[in-house]
């Protein structure tokens, strides 16, 4: 998928379902894709699309019961992190991949400052003793850009404002020099402009360590703004998926297509906005063939039996429909 | 370019303060207040929209709220067509909420999950005995299929429905009283982006049908180019540009302005190299706002001054438009049309 060698990782027909009183959820229903090394791919989608749930699975943090992992395989230096007993595991995670969520707060321990957090991080995984933690927690804390970090690492949680407390986040990440960080909608809690600064942070801190970053959003602005690969998700499946530069210069996939027509833009008031026609199928709709099917404004008879093949379109683009651009 | 001075208002805010005592004991005075609305004037005409643009606690939300009295304001004058709304007892208020609604940013939250979608929609109608109960059901069930819902689903609740279903019930709701403003806080921030201008699209057409005047409190700039007729810009209790939205967006006046549009991810990933710097640290505490402009500490541009005078309320350049600033480029002598402190 990426043409520059070897991936860093690589996600095989990933198959996740949760069970439920309604009956088995498939979230994640036959998901690959790959990121090379220094390199971000996006992974774009609506609510259920599943782009969450592919994101826990490569730290195996989908919760079990009731979440289950059907199948497939997820290559990460040489390993197959599905396969990998849990000890193992627990020596990837954090290690080597390391996860920054959207919201900042849940994920930090609202009784214990934010600098010894990050230090018992350091001190588990790097086995540094306590003052070399608390150095090195605030060396961080300068990297991801706090202001006055000698008296930050002392504050608690809620003492920060929700740009402060995801650069925490992400120094905790950075703590144990990941080659790839997994990033849940990080910025979607927070205004643009605090956004924009986030961003950026990942941007620079991306080139400087030259880590692999999996971003998994919905604003194709964010997007834009960050991807050099993007995956578009649609009910558990990617359906589109290309060179960052390739997919804005024209999307082929009808939903791609749908959700650009349907943005407002900036630049340019638009007299009426295209909407895509109705909702996002809830995870027990089951479909003959396409997913879309039922909301696709090119979409026929043919296009209900069986998945669409995923078809090539120039180097990295791959389409899975039936009749890409075939209005 | 000053036509809606013109026209009379519907609505008009005048010096609207609202702020939040902060107590520090149960029997203590309060020992500070939370400046969250600080002398804010702005007015609206008829099927109008003004769009209220800002970060979260910039007052945005509170400003709509005060307005319609769900929260009480501290000082300042709201005249909806020269009543004054603060000065009404709370008996007649009710009476008046009949045209003056407001749809909420969260469609999970606000739809009592027990009462099916007919009663929830027709309740004002209740509330405000309006007609027979048969005509209040068939008013219901008239508005539920001019939001694009059918009659099958007044039967319904909530939990049966997606959000941007449950959004449509939320306008539905506010709608059924024929009002003749709404407040849009936020109407569609929850939503997924593909059902999103779904709702964007029957915001706008149930506008022109019915002659709305909307206050959009919005924090996606972009639609608010979309959907706004003039814009407002607030910072910290207080608005620092105000104009159509046009000339707004075309010629920023305010470095806040400029610095919130240029944050705005471009769906361009080749126009991502070369942007300009984003704006430094975060807004300060509203419960003590820097002296001066209150935009200095993060200010890309600021001068001596800007630390210690407050900045006047000026035209804009070309389009003339109300930026609050010493340095407005080309900024005209005088001052803009307003009604700040009063």
């Amino acid at each position: 998928m990426n043409a520059r060698g070897e991936p860093l990782v690589a996600v095989e027909d990933l198959r996740v379902a949760f069970s439920t009183a309604r009956g088995l959820a498939r979230a994640v229903d036959g998901v690959s894709f790959s990121v090379g090394p220094g390199e971000t791919l996006c992974l774009v989608g609506e609510s259920g699309s599943g782009k969450s749930v592919t994101a826990l699975s490569i730290l195996r943090l989908v919760p079990e019961p009731p979440g289950r992992i059907l199948g497939g395989r997820i290559l990460f230096e040489g390993r197959d992190l599905l396969a990998l007993p849990e000890r193992d595991l627990r020596r990837v995670r954090g290690d080597r991949i390391a996860m920054v969520f959207q919201e900042p707060m849940t994920s930090l321990n609202p009784v214990f400052t934010v600098g010894s957090q990050v230090g018992e991080v350091l001190r588990l995984h790097r086995g540094l003793p306590r003052a070399a933690a608390r150095e090195e927690t605030v060396r961080l804390f300068r990297e991801v850009g706090i202001p006055a970090p000698d008296s930050r690492v002392d504050e608690y949680p809620h003492r920060l404002s929700g740009g402060m407390r995801q650069r925490v986040m992400i120094a905790m990440a950075l703590a144990c020099r990941p080659s790839l960080l997994v990033a849940d909608e990080p910025t979607t809690a927070l205004d643009v402009t605090i956004q924009k600064e986030i961003l950026d942070l990942l941007r620079r801190i991306q080139v400087e360590r030259g880590m692999s970053i999996l971003l998994i959003t919905h604003d194709l602005g964010v997007v834009a703004e960050m991807a050099d690969a993007v995956a578009v998700m649609y009910a558990g499946r990617i359906v589109e998926s290309a060179r960052a530069e390739e997919l804005f210069a024209g999307p082929r996939h009808p939903y791609t297509q749908g959700l650009f027509k349907s943005r407002p833009r900036l630049g340019a008031k638009s007299a009426r906005l295209e909407p895509i026609p109705g909702a996002v199928p809830g995870p027990f709709e089951a479909f003959p063939g396409c997913r879309f099917r039922p909301r696709c404004p090119i979409g026929d008879a043919g296009c209900e039996a069986g998945e669409p093949p995923v078809e090539q379109k120039g180097r990295d683009h791959r389409v899975a429909c039936r009749k890409p651009e075939g209005a | 370019m000053s036509g809606p001075a013109a026209a009379p208002a519907l609505l008009r805010v005048e010096g609207l303060k609202t702020w939040f005592p902060v107590r520090r004991g149960i029997l203590a005075g309060p020992a500070a207040y939370v400046r969250a609305v600080d002398g804010v004037s702005f007015s609206i005409g008829p099927g109008e929209t003004l769009a209220l643009v800002g970060e979260s606690g910039c007052g945005k939300t509170t400003t709509g709220r005060s307005i319609l009295r769900l929260v009480p304001a501290t000082a300042g004058r709201v005249l909806y067509r020269d009543l004054d709304l603060f000065a009404v007892p709370e008996s007649e208020m009710r009476r008046l909420r009949r045209r003056l609604q407001i749809v909420f940013q969260d469609p999970y939250g606000s739809l009592d999950p027990r009462m099916t979608v007919g009663a929830i929609v027709s309740e004002g109608l209740d509330v405000h005995g309006i007609g027979t109960r048969r005509e209040r059901r068939a008013r219901a069930a008239e508005m539920l299929r001019r939001v694009g819902l059918s009659d099958e689903h007044a039967e319904r609740r909530p939990h049966e429905f997606s959000g941007g279903q449950r959004q449509r019930i939320g306008i539905a709701r506010a709608l059924v009283l024929e009002p003749e403003f709404v407040v849009l806080d936020e109407p569609v921030s929850a939503l997924d982006s593909s059902v999103q201008a779904q709702i964007v699209n029957l915001l706008a057409d149930l506008k022109s049908e019915m002659g709305l005047s909307y206050l959009f409190i919005a924090h996606d700039l972009a639609l608010v180019r979309h959907l706004a007729d003039r814009v407002a810009v607030m910072y910290l209790g207080e608005i620092v540009e105000e104009g159509p939205t046009e000339a707004v967006f075309a010629a920023p006046a305010h470095p806040y302005t400029r610095a919130l549009l240029s944050a705005v991810p471009v769906a361009d990933p080749a126009a991502r190299r070369g942007r300009s710097a984003g704006l430094a640290g975060e807004p300060p505490s509203p419960l003590d706002p820097p002296e001066g402009c209150r935009f200095h500490p993060r200010c890309p541009v600021r001068i001596e001054r800007c630390a210690s005078d407050v900045p006047p309320r000026v035209r804009a350049g070309a389009s003339g438009h109300a930026a609050t600033c010493f340095l407005v480029p080309g900024a005209g002598e005088a001052p803009a049309p307003d009604h700040r402190g009063g």
